[in-house]
């Protein structure tokens, strides 16, 4: 057996796998991130600033657009009283129960319609169709039918999350590369395994793209359907407030809404920053 | 005379698309590769040299005639085969390591990270176990396949061209590496290429396709002895210009045709 002189590598494999590395570097160097920081910083102070201002010297009403101070005052008093974490819970809770079941569901159904070609022609219309649908509209139906509980809550989430899963999956599923499928397969790759390994990772970056919109729109079903009929939750303080001409109850609303958007989706990226380390392009931000 | 690893037994293939004129690919074509021989198929573009590999590997059920494999009629998809393409069918999200391992783990090979570990080494890849397809270079990535398509231990090779995506300089590295592990395995392999010095520095007979429908022109023996000299040297030796031009000589017409 002779190893010993095998060709070595050919060296512009280490300079590309080093070049990758710098240019990472050079993106989140020091200096611009923190002029990132400061800008960004600057910029919602001095728009609240300018919005306090505007009431302060009488150019706005804050009856309406209520102030910056008024909403901070009502937000404390939210919380002492323990009114807001009651409603967070409840919103956060429906908004992820809501996420999980349509995710999977929308998962499981995109791999399922994958694999056949007979099916997915024959829901490919079916699917557009429901897909464009302004489900929305469907909120007053489905509270009808399940009531102000939890479950219409879930329900309404549902219907608009779990078709972007349904498509972005299959989408994905039917992209698997070619060369990849056939190599497995006369390694003798089961039809299990080709789902779980070469299918499902496949699919994860379109799964991913997915599952950010997801839980915007977990969070935007489930406010509407509290909006419309609940007695908990953000939406309900939404609407109660706005129907007391308590405008600034309505903001801190949206400020506590918008605190919580912004939690999910920034775990949402450092899920799929580490499920999708092999992807050149993903930023781990 | 031993059985023959390989046999085509008057392989005829023809494509029906749907709604264009049928192409017959290949016709009567028959061939036998020796056990532990590396046969090398050349040929104009489209002489359906990779359709007979298909149908080797079971991916495609020849129109007429058939295939074995160790004196077993190929029908649907074969296990025991090591496939080889162009490009390098990595699978992205796993490490090279992984990659190398996948076919040990659907076969449930217990200890595949040693024997994929000792495959990566073997193509000069330890130290680049842990990295993924889009941090290594194209070269690197067909070492990977390389080790992945040995790693299986298969009976038989096929070779679709395998280095025919690389750069020269690094097809060179490539077509000399491949060549001292087969050294060590002696496997079956039977390889499809375009490029003659490729196919006489490996083979121990090239076969020359015609233009399509393709059919077996000529076979021709490669007499040098093994281990082979490194390409680059091999190109210029006596025996490797009459050997070339014997089948350049064959090929010609063949090519012609589109010119």
């Amino acid at each position: 057996m002779s190893e010993a002189n095998l060709p070595a590598p050919e060296a512009s494999g280490a300079t590309v796998a080093t070049e990758a590395v710098v240019e990472v570097n050079i993106a989140s160097g020091d200096p611009f991130r923190r002029r990132v920081v400061i800008a960004r910083t600057a910029l919602c102070i001095g728009a609240l600033a300018a919005w306090q201002a505007a009431v302060a010297v009488g150019l706005i009403d804050p009856f309406w657009i209520s102030s910056p101070y008024l909403v901070a005052v009502e937000m404390w008093r939210l919380l002492v009283s323990g009114e807001l974490l009651t409603d967070v819970w409840m919103t956060v809770s429906e908004a992820l129960i809501a996420f999980v079941v349509s995710s999977v569901l929308g998962v499981m159904s995109g791999l399922l319609l994958a694999r056949s070609p007979f099916w997915d022609d024959v829901m490919a219309p079916i699917i557009v169709a429901l897909n464009s649908l302004p489900r929305i509209a469907l909120a007053p139906l489905i509270i009808l039918w399940f009531g102000v509980g939890i479950t219409a809550k879930v329900v309404t989430a549902f219907t608009l999350v779990y078709f972007i899963l349904l498509v972005n999956t299959l989408g994905g599923a039917k992209n698997v590369d070619n060369d990849i499928m056939t190599i497995a397969q006369l390694m003798g790759a089961s039809k299990r395994d080709l789902l779980w390994k070469i299918t499902l990772p496949s699919a994860l970056p379109w799964i991913f793209a997915a599952l950010s919109i997801a839980l915007t729109y977990s969070l935007l079903g489930v406010i509407v359907a509290e909006i419309l009929a609940s007695n908990q939750g953000l939406g309900y303080l939404i609407a109660s407030s706005a129907g007391n001409f308590n405008t600034a109850g309505v903001f801190a609303a949206l400020v506590v809404l918008a605190a919580i958007a912004w939690a999910f989706s920034t775990a949402m990226r450092k899920i799929e920053g580490w499920l999708l380390r092999w992807k050149p392009s993903v930023s781990s931000a | 005379m031993p059985e023959p690893k390989i046999r085509l037994v008057n392989i005829g293939i023809t494509f029906r698309p749907r709604d264009r004129e049928a192409v017959v690919a290949v016709q009567n074509v028959s061939l036998a590769v020796e056990e532990g021989s590396i046969v090398t198929i050349v040929g104009p573009s489209g002489c359906g040299k990779s359709t007979i590999l298909n149908a080797v590997s079971g991916l495609l059920t020849p129109s007429s005639g058939y295939a074995e494999i160790g004196g077993q009629r190929v029908s649907g998809i074969r296990h025991d085969v090591g496939y080889m393409f162009a490009r390098d069918g990595m699978m992205p999200w796993r490490t090279a390591l992984r990659n190398v391992e996948f076919g040990l783990e659907v076969r449930k090979i217990a200890n595949r990270r040693d024997v994929a570990r000792d495959w990566l080494r073997r193509v000069g890849l330890e130290k680049f176990e842990d990295h993924y397809r889009h941090e290594l270079s194209q070269g690197m990535r067909q070492r990977v396949a390389v080790a992945r398509t040995f790693a299986i231990d298969p009976d038989v090779l096929l070779m679709d061209e395998p280095f025919g995506a690389l750069d020269s300089q690094t097809r060179l590295l490539l077509q000399e590496l491949f060549l001292t592990v087969w050294e060590s395995t002696r496997k079956t392999v039977l390889f499809v290429t375009h490029d003659l010095h490729e196919a006489i520095f490996l083979s121990d007979v090239v076969v020359v396709f015609t233009n399509r429908p393709g059919r077996v022109k000529s076979v021709i023996p490669i007499d040098l002895p093994r281990p082979r000299v490194p390409p680059a040297e091999l190109a210029t030796a006596t025996e490797f210009r009459d050997i070339y031009a014997r089948i350049w000589g064959d090929l010609r017409d063949e090519v012609r045709v589109f010119e």
